[in-house]
């Protein structure tokens, strides 16, 4: 266990507590994109990102605004059904 | 002696749920397709929901009739109790009177079969055999997993992998009833197994189990998805805690001043306040609000940014300035319901004004849960505690105007099955401040080789 994971807090997504390093990897190759709002009344969680993140990786992840949950089911049976063509 | 307990007979049940869209004022706009920037139509929707289920979704009828199969399942725990909370009200010494709404007396231990039970008569009446899912915690999953049984379909539910590890007992429970729990991401889908094959240790993530969720039930003729919130036909199904709650309102005389429901996705929230929500349209005056979660602490709510460099400044004990590190926080819309997670239906009723959101941090909230354990006896689920502290917060708002109120809160579930949370909070795990500069460089020095994005 690293000392990040000294760092909980209960996420409002899951439903359950977890550690600062999930938020950093939720979405895999980044951060959730709740991770600033989450974080930031506890230490300057974007300037610790920013350090991180190379611009383009930064942009990358301002970027990544979460959809209404309509769109992105619609987007996600679109997706499913290319995945699952020729099954 | 002053009565504690509402209670309705199996008779007085409602028989049909409550759809607002009839009654709003100003129209909803129809949601877009992403891909064409058309209207969304019946048919984009069913390859995951049967068309009986779509119909309501897009429903501007009035009531709609419950089935019978439907109530005579929800006749298990159905009607739920109306309490009045009189240990509370002492506590908190103020001039109001709290009645809430017992939720945690499903077999599940919240709101959720109300509409899982609805879901999966409807996907049944359609000839589905399967029902796939996602889940967080595992609220919905284990809802829905019983509701499966009930009508003898199959039940798939992607569990966030995280979770599946550090929550067993919600597992147990879909397990219990029957549902095939699976840590995602799995290798079932080719969208668990992308992320396997670029993250094989990836602790998964709720985006990651819906996509696993659509794919499991677009792949299967037989099959369909189920959502536990957020959408319209959900929040139909959650009105019967609200239609109920009125009429046990009535049998003593009272009508309520404020009406409160936690709301992360919407559907508890709406489900005891959209019929009250209706009376408002009609000339009513109450208010209705919906308490959310922040990360932000309550002495600085409120315009954020603000707030918190007037803090910084006053105080040498709050970090920000003294840190160095030039930190400006983003501002945080305290209070906004209108998140990309949210109900639409909600979301457009705080546009319109008819009902205000108001936010609570973790620890406000744990705090507010835990002395309502201490004097009501049940111990809340921890979103339960979100609306707890909105009922503390009126309390003493009540006490400052000097007015009488009275206050109806949806409860909307038990949290036995999350006392590891309870854990986190009494044992201080939770970060509970804002951290100082050693704290945060002992914190956070391990991970500077952390693997970076």
């Amino acid at each position: 266990m690293d000392a990040s994971d000294q760092l909980w807090i209960r996420c409002p997504r899951l439903g359950g507590e977890t550690v600062f390093s999930y938020c950093l990897r939720e979405a895999g190759d980044l951060p959730c994109h709740r991770i600033i709002a989450c974080w930031q009344v506890y230490f300057p969680i974007e300037k610790y990102l920013k350090d991180r993140f190379t611009p383009q990786q930064w942009e990358e992840f301002q970027g990544r605004r979460p959809k209404e949950k309509l769109s992105s089911l619609l987007e996600l049976i679109d997706e499913a059904q290319k995945n699952t063509e020729g099954q | 002696m002053e009565q504690r307990k509402i209670v309705l007979p199996d008779s007085e049940i409602p028989r049909q749920w409550y759809n607002i869209v009839a009654d709003l004022p100003t129209p909803m706009s129809p949601p877009l397709h992403p891909g064409t920037g058309k209207p969304v139509c019946a048919e984009d929707l069913a390859p995951v929901f049967p068309m009986n289920l779509i119909e309501q979704e897009v429903s501007t009828q009035r009531w709609i009739d419950i089935p019978e199969p439907v109530l005579e399942k929800y006749l298990l725990w159905r009607p739920a109790p109306l309490c009045r909370a009189i240990n509370f009200e002492k506590l908190l010494d103020a001039p109001v009177k709290i009645y809430y709404k017992y939720e945690g007396a499903s077999p599940a231990g919240s709101h959720k079969p109300n509409t899982a039970i609805a879901q999966a008569y409807y996907n049944k009446a359609f000839g589905i055999k399967r029902l796939s899912t996602e889940t967080g915690a595992g609220q919905w999953g284990s809802a829905l997993s019983m509701a499966c049984a009930m009508f003898g379909l199959e039940c798939r539910v992607f569990m966030v992998k995280i979770s599946y590890e550090q929550k067993p007992y919600r597992r147990l429970m879909m397990a219990t009833w029957g549902g095939e729990c699976i840590p995602s991401p799995s290798d079932r889908t080719q969208a668990g197994r992308n992320i396997l094959a670029q993250h094989p240790d990836s602790p998964g993530s709720l985006g990651i189990a819906i996509s696993e969720a659509i794919e499991d039930a677009v792949g299967n003729k037989d099959s369909r998805y189920a959502l536990g919130s957020v959408l319209n036909h959900v929040l139909l199904h959650q009105t019967i805690i609200g239609l109920e709650a009125e009429k046990q309102l009535a049998q003593i005389g009272e009508y309520p001043d404020v009406v409160m429901g936690c709301a992360g996705g919407g559907s508890n929230f709406a489900g005891i306040a959209l019929p009250f929500v209706r009376d408002k349209i009609h000339g009513k005056e109450l208010t209705i609000v919906g308490a959310e979660p922040t990360s932000c602490p309550t002495l600085t709510r409120g315009p954020f940014a603000y707030d918190f460099g007037d803090i910084a400044m006053s105080t040498p004990l709050l970090p920000m300035h003294t840190l160095g590190h030039g930190f400006v926080p983003e501002p945080i819309h305290a209070g906004g319901l209108r998140y990309h997670g949210m109900a639409p239906i909600v979301s457009h009723l705080v546009k319109e004004g008819l009902v205000e959101a108001r936010a609570y941090d973790q620890i406000e909230t744990f705090t507010a849960g835990v002395q309502w354990a201490r004097c009501e006896g049940v111990i809340p689920a921890p979103e339960t505690n979100h609306v707890i502290a909105a009922v503390v917060e009126e309390a003493k708002r009540a006490k400052q105007e000097g007015k009488q109120k009275t206050i109806l809160f949806n409860f909307s579930g038990h949290g036995m099955i999350d006392l590891a949370s309870y854990d986190s909070f009494l044992s201080g795990k939770l970060t509970q401040h804002r951290l100082s500069d050693e704290e945060i460089a002992r914190a956070l020095k391990d991970i500077e080789n952390f693997p970076k994005p």
